[in-house]
Parts: structure tokens; sequence; C-alpha cells
């Protein structure tokens, strides 16, 4: 029998019933098209070191749950749900044995590496820039925590607010008083430095 | 027309969030209040950028996430057993109802149709014990017979 070619241009519920049938190549499209968000996602829960190996726990445990996969929400959506489950549940256990979470704010020595290089092109612009993004991380780390939850995961994990409320499962009110709340207590913070 | 936007309506277009539409028009055209709004995005975009330095080889990503795949023979036994457990504890349920009707204190209400009444069966036995000749009930002694008459009429 030969082999048939996976449809690129599938859809993912197309590639989600083939994956479930036991199409494994339909289910690394799926991991192509999404991994990224998912790896951003957890991100903003952990550490740069952590976030690889989160982020591949998250798509392997999607794969071994796609029967659950009801399509009401987006394939995108209920991923990003799992994903954010999977950083609580490792950041719960961590607590639980008494170790400690490697988390975003802890990240500024390998973010430093990177800077040395821009600072050669602009050093006053840059060193400027490197104060706000700096001030920014610390401010961001003082937030409520759902605060700060929500903030990531609209800004850098790049979710919009329907996506937020349904992988918090909140609503979708709550995100947005909660996002301008977080926006304002950092505008007025980052006031002093800029 | 409108002055600049408020401190709240800057923070809201910032966050991402719906104005008004006026306050949106005025954005539009406001150098002030839009220098406000992207000296914000400029220093979250610059974190977020700062965070993809670290983005792994998603090539190299893809293949351990694959790798890390259980097998089909393992997702087909999940499969199996997901309905399998359901269709026991029907078979057990249906085991414990027939069990059940036993336990009960007047037994099956009703005998099957195809099994004989009780009187059918003792007219039957009667037939069975009045045939001297069925082996077992043949006269062992002819002269017993007598027994009868010298009881009814006495010794002689």
């Amino acid at each position: 029998m030969t082999p048939t070619r996976l449809d690129l241009s599938a859809d993912d519920s197309a590639l989600v019933l083939m994956a479930r049938n036991g199409d494994r190549d339909a289910f690394g499209e799926l991991v192509r098209r999404h991994q990224r968000r998912v790896w951003m996602v957890c991100r903003q829960y952990v550490g740069a070191d952590e976030a690889d190996a989160v982020a591949q726990d998250s798509l392997v445990k999607a794969f071994t749950s796609l029967d659950s996969f009801d399509g009401r929400a987006a394939f995108n959506t209920w991923l990003t749900r799992i994903a954010i489950n999977t950083c609580l549940d490792l950041i719960r256990r961590r607590k639980r044995e008494g170790l400690r979470v490697v988390t975003p704010e802890d990240d500024g020595e390998f973010e430093a590496i990177a800077q040395v290089a821009d600072d050669e092109i602009d050093p006053e612009g840059r060193s400027i820039q490197r104060q706000a993004v700096d001030r920014l991380r610390e401010c961001e780390a003082n937030l409520p925590e759902r605060q700060r939850e929500i903030f990531r995961l609209r800004f850098y994990a790049e979710m919009d607010l329907d996506e937020i409320a349904a992988g918090l499962s909140v609503h979708v009110g709550t995100v947005k008083t909660q996002l301008h709340r977080a926006v304002h207590r950092l505008r007025r913070e980052l006031g002093d430095v800029r | 027309m409108k002055t600049h936007l408020t401190s709240d309506e800057i923070t809201a277009n910032a966050a991402g969030l719906e104005l008004d539409p006026v306050s949106k028009k005025h954005l539009e055209n406001c150098v002030v209040c839009r220098t406000k709004v992207a000296d914000f995005e400029a220093v979250v975009e610059e974190r977020r950028s700062r965070m993809c330095n670290d983005e792994p080889d998603w090539e190299a990503q893809t293949r351990l996430i694959m790798d890390r795949l259980p097998a089909e023979s393992e997702t087909l036994g999940r499969h199996r057993s997901r309905w399998l457990r359901p269709l026991l504890a029907v078979a057990a349920a249906a085991v414990m109802a027939v069990g059940l009707g036993f336990l009960q204190p007047g037994g099956p209400a009703e005998p099957p149709a195809s099994q004989p009444s009780v009187e059918e069966i003792l007219a039957e036995m009667d037939e069975l014990l009045s045939d001297d000749s069925i082996p077992g009930f043949e006269i062992i002694d002819p002269e017993l017979d007598d027994l009868e008459t010298f009881f009814e009429n006495g010794a002689s």
C-alpha cells in the first residue's frame, strides 16, 4: 500500500481527526503549527531552562488526551489550557517538594548576555531601553499574581482576550479588568524611568 | 473637538482594549497620545523579543516530542480499556440483577411456561408407582398377596 502524503493545508480539526486515527504525521503537523505558542505560554510561568521540557510535556499530554478534545473550543485554545495546567502542576509539585521554581523573573542574567551585543550598536539608546525593560520586569514581579499572569499571556504569549479567558476559565470581563489594572500600574511605575 | 486622551484611555488602548469611536479618532490624529501608547508598547515589545532569544531549535524540539509519543499499541490498549470498562460494568450489573431476583422472598414469580405444573408432576409419580412392571416395583413373593386376605379375615 502506498503511504498517503499529509495534506499540509488541512485545518486543525481535520488533523486532529487523522491523529486520533493513528496518523502520527498529522499530529507532527499540529506540533509544528502550535509548539511556539505553547512554548511562549510555558515561558510565562517558568524560566527559559524549564520551558522547553514543560512545552514538550504539554504536547505529549495533548496527544494522549486527543479523544477528550470535543471541538467546542479551537484546538489552539484547548492546547493552551493544557500548557497552563501543566505549568501550574509543575509549580505546585515543586512547592510541595520544597524545591525552588525558576520563574521568568530569574532570567535577568540570560537577557543581560544578549544585551552586550545590542549595546555596541547604540550605547545610550540601548542603555535607556535596558533600564526600562529591567524596571518593567521588576514591576511585573510586584503585580498581583492574576494580573501578572494575564498581562504576560496577553503581551508575551500574544493571546487574545477570549483565548486568555478560556485558558484560565474566567470571564472575559475579568480578563479586561485585570489587564487594565496591570497596564495602569506598570505605566505609572515606568513613568519614573521614561 | 476632543482634548488629549485621559490616562485611563491611554492605558486601555495600551492594554489592547476597545476605545469609544471619538477617542479612537483622536488617537489616530494625535502624535502626543500616540507617543504615550507607543512608549509603553516599545518597552513591552523589547522584553518580549528578549524572551524569544531563548527559543529552542524548533525542528529538534519537534523530534523530541514525536519520540516521546506513546506507541500506537499503547494508544490502542488505552482506547480498548475505555469501552471495555463500561461493558464489564453493564455485565456485572446484569449478573447482580439476576441474582437479586432469586434472592427475593417469593422467588421468581411465575415458572416458565415450558415447565410442567405441580399437579402434572404428582400425577406422573402416581402413575409410575402404580405400574408394577417397572423394575424395582415387581412382586417379590406371590404369596405375599395372600397376606392382605389373611389380615382381612384373621389368621386361621
